[in-house]
């Protein structure tokens, strides 16, 4: 179990992350080139645990 | 009627069952979405959400569902078993070579249940068919936007699934 100092960290760490450079990350899906390019990602994403669930394996 | 027969008939169906989702799914991003905001900008964007917006989106929740019910009733008679088990089960199970057609099916499964409460609860408050304040308005466009989104994205992947599911040899 991760103690609260923990939590606290992993809290602050999640914010630095949607927070580079002072300047608040946009949302890609208010974009819809960002919301299509999410989509290929994730199909690539989700190429490799089809090929494992089929192959048990990610090089075939 | 033969199996074969049968299933030929309900994919047919799926498939128009489909377009009609995904197309309107594709015309509220890729078209409606810009034109409503270029509309209101200029003072006549009130037709849209009068006349357009409940039509379509009675075509597109109801057009999710026979999609959804149809896909189901294909994955039900798919042969041979996988593992035994009836390819619905073997399907939501992701077992074997069932995987693939099955994270299509769990992704269009995900967007059937997005249709009918993230996007379709708020836009009848967006619409006026449930009262609500500006406030509540407000936050119900942005929730049904990101939601709509959500679904286009996951169109994405599982449009893949379901063309290429069937399809074995891409994922040995």
């Amino acid at each position: 179990m991760r103690s609260p100092q923990g939590w606290a960290r992993l809290r602050r760490m999640s914010q630095q992350l949607i927070h580079c450079g002072g300047a608040r990350v946009k949302n890609p899906l208010d974009s819809l080139w960002g919301t299509v390019i999410c989509g290929v990602i994730l199909t690539a994403i989700l190429f490799f645990v089809a090929k494992m669930l089929v192959t048990g394996s990610m090089v075939g | 009627m033969d199996d074969v027969l049968t299933g030929a008939i309900l994919r047919w169906a799926h498939v128009l069952a489909g377009i009609l989702w995904i197309g309107l799914l594709y015309f509220f991003n890729f078209v409606n979405a810009e034109a409503s905001k270029q509309a209101n900008a200029a003072g006549e964007g009130a037709p849209i959400g009068k006349y357009i917006m409940p039509r379509a989106l009675l075509f597109f929740r109801w057009g999710a569902v026979a999609t959804w019910i149809l896909g189901a009733a294909l994955l039900g008679m798919a042969e041979p078993p996988v593992n035994g088990m009836n390819g619905f089960l073997a399907a939501f199970g992701l077992q074997g070579d069932a995987a693939p057609i099955g994270i299509g099916a769990w992704l269009g499964t995900i967007m059937l249940i997005n249709v009918w409460t993230f996007i379709w609860m708020n836009q009848k408050k967006i619409l006026g068919i449930v009262p609500a304040t500006d406030e509540q308005k407000v936050k119900a466009r942005r929730v049904a936007f990101l939601a709509s989104r959500v679904n286009t994205m996951l169109s994405i992947p599982m449009i893949f699934f379901m063309v290429t599911g069937p399809h074995q040899p891409i994922f040995h």
